[in-house]
């Protein structure tokens, strides 16, 4: 979700060079679901990724740092938890990879990096237009399409009927913009036709 | 590692319109072209962005990512506490209606600007953790509701029913009317009781058969007949209630207490508190007139006055005028602290908001004043509470620890 505050660039680059606590909520937002994307890509450890974002985050309070822009920032931020990731799969015993592995994988994690960031920042984009749907709208969504929940399940779980969960996904359709969304829930409404 | 910080803020921007179906400028294309060409792996991003299955993978694993989100950020906002000291910011939160409300009846807080004080203690600036605001939710005020126990020991619960006949009792109609009792009609043959009670949490209100009007506060219960026959009216109190009596000059009203207290009503209002967890048992005159009862001794009550039963010392005193808005407050939806003690206040905070108290330190000797609305979470309580220099800490399952 994104902060409710937004920043002018310098004051944003000021305070965290204060370590000022109450910026925190706001970097969060606005990077902690990006980094997670980004190092769940080299981990496959949602877990162990979560821990990589919110160590990556906390590292602005234990070093405060003056950056000269937020792209700064941001490559800052991207780059600990490009190490961070790194470093987890070196010390994973189980995968035992060998050296040469690693760093072919160092290798393929640098070539991807801009398709990532990239990547998790068109989520960000997507997934906010479906967080400001409605809530009846949003958890239609969110159950058939994201989650890919069969219709009759999410009706159930929903507490409506399935004409009234065609519906919502009738309405859903229309409120959203993007169209592989659309499309997406589009072919579950075609399965619910059948039921 | 610049390739992080070069990356062009607009193109993810850019892809959306795409994904939108939305027209791209010529030099949109043209940024959107040299991304492309940039790597194998932006121009794979690109491809896979038309397969609806690829991106429904993406937002899922972004969705996963969410989930999580909350809880990772108050994981964050803890550590960086920590490093900046021992104790975690205070963070003041704005509260959408206001903390403290006048009373209806127009009771009037005392002391101008500060409604809550402490009279004797000094200190530091008190404070719940963000930790323990965030990760424990609001705990609601209490509600309206009680259990009803019937003649044969089956129960009703009160809280969650509409208007309309709650139970048969003999030839008596058992009704609830907009969140109150009633008795209709009149039981014959052998006399039945009921049992009214509410746990921590629930207030509740009802009419006795003969037309006597209870309230009753949390965690307190009220036994009667379902029809009062022969020379006198005789109800069963544990906990707190306010009455007010049905004049019936023929059959007087007692409220037993307890196993030696009784008071005799002679035609009036009053409020009886006699929670076991306190020392002692209170009762106060509203209006008319009530004789009180205790350990072979007696006392009238005149309109205001206030008599102390201490059972531990099978003592009964007369307390002469007491502060009725005090008294009363908890009928009109307010905590009065007036010379409150800190465990005066805690115990009623577990019967309104049912919690448990605890104290770390033994209990610290301080003592409040002002009214707080009883609509209030807990949280916004004990927010009050911390500007006289009392700390708490939540925990889960409703438990509340008292730290000096």
């Amino acid at each position: 979700m994104p902060a409710n505050t937004l920043y002018e660039e310098n004051e944003l680059l000021t305070r965290i060079a204060d370590g000022d606590a109450a910026i925190y909520p706001y970097l969060h937002d606005t990077y902690y679901s990006s980094l997670v994307y980004f190092s769940l890509n080299i981990t496959q450890n949602q877990q162990q990724s979560e821990d990589i974002a919110v160590d990556t985050l906390v590292k602005l309070w234990q070093l405060p740092t003056r950056f000269e822009s937020a792209g700064k920032l941001r490559g800052y931020l991207f780059t600990l938890a490009r190490n961070a990731s790194l470093n987890y799969l070196k010390h994973q015993k189980v995968r035992a990879q060998s050296e040469q592995e690693i760093s072919e994988t160092e290798v393929l994690v640098d070539s991807r990096a801009e398709a990532l960031v990239v990547e998790s920042d068109l989520m960000r984009i997507i997934y906010q237009e479906i967080a400001r749907l409605p809530q009846a709208y949003r958890e239609v969504v969110e159950l058939l399409y994201i989650e890919g929940m069969p219709s009759a399940e999410a009706a159930e779980k929903l507490g409506i009927s399935m004409d009234n969960l065609r519906q919502r996904k009738g309405r859903a359709i229309k409120e959203l913009k993007t169209e592989l969304v659309r499309k997406g829930l589009n072919e579950v409404l075609l399965s619910l036709i059948f039921f | 590692m610049d390739e992080f910080s070069n990356i062009d803020n607009e193109l993810p921007g850019l892809l959306q319109k795409l994904l939108c179906g939305e027209a791209l400028t010529e030099k949109e294309w043209q940024l959107l072209e040299d991304w492309k060409e940039r790597s194998a792996a932006n121009k794979a991003l690109y491809n896979s962005l038309g397969d609806p299955a690829a991106v429904k993978q993406m937002l899922s694993t972004w969705h996963g990512i969410e989930k999580n989100s909350e809880f990772n950020k108050q994981r964050g906002m803890d550590r960086i506490s920590e490093l900046a000291g021992d104790r975690p910011p205070i963070k003041i939160r704005l509260l959408q209606r206001p903390l403290v409300r006048y009373a209806a009846a127009g009771l009037l807080l005392l002391g101008t600007g500060a409604y809550l004080w402490q009279t004797n203690r000094g200190g530091k600036e008190g404070a719940i953790s963000q930790r323990q605001a965030a990760v424990i939710a609001p705990i609601a005020p209490g509600k309206d509701g009680a259990v009803l126990t019937l003649a044969d020991g089956s129960t009703v619960v009160l809280d969650s029913l509409g208007n309309g006949v709650v139970a048969q009792q003999g030839g008596a109609q058992v009704m609830l009317q907009n969140g109150q009792l009633a008795y209709a009609g009149s039981a014959d043959g052998e006399v039945a009781y009921n049992t009214i009670s509410t746990p921590k949490g629930r207030q509740f209100r009802l009419q006795l058969p003969d037309g006597t009007r209870v309230w009753l506060n949390a965690a307190s219960s009220v036994r009667y007949p379902v029809t009062f026959s022969g020379n006198e009216r005789r109800v069963q109190l544990e906990g707190e209630a306010y009455f007010e009596i049905a004049k019936n000059a023929n059959m007087p009203f007692r409220v037993a207490v307890g196993d030696a207290t009784e008071v005799e009503v002679l035609g009036t209002s009053f409020n009886i508190k006699a929670y076991k967890n306190e020392s002692v048992i209170k009762t106060t005159l509203l209006d008319g007139a009530v004789r009180l009862n205790a350990y072979r001794q007696s006392q009238l009550l005149a309109p205001g006055q206030q008599a102390e039963v201490r059972p531990a010392a099978a003592q009964l005193s007369l307390t002469g005028h007491a502060d009725l808005d005090k008294v009363m407050a908890w009928k009109n939806g307010l905590f009065n602290f007036d010379d409150a003690t800190l465990g005066e206040v805690m115990r009623e905070l577990e019967r309104w908001y049912d919690i448990e108290v605890t104290y770390a330190k033994g209990i610290p000797a301080a003592t409040f004043g002002g009214e707080i609305n009883k609509q209030n979470t807990l949280q916004d309580v004990l927010q009050i509470l911390e500007k006289s220099n009392v700390h708490f800490r939540l925990e889960q399952g409703r438990k509340l620890v008292v730290i000096p």
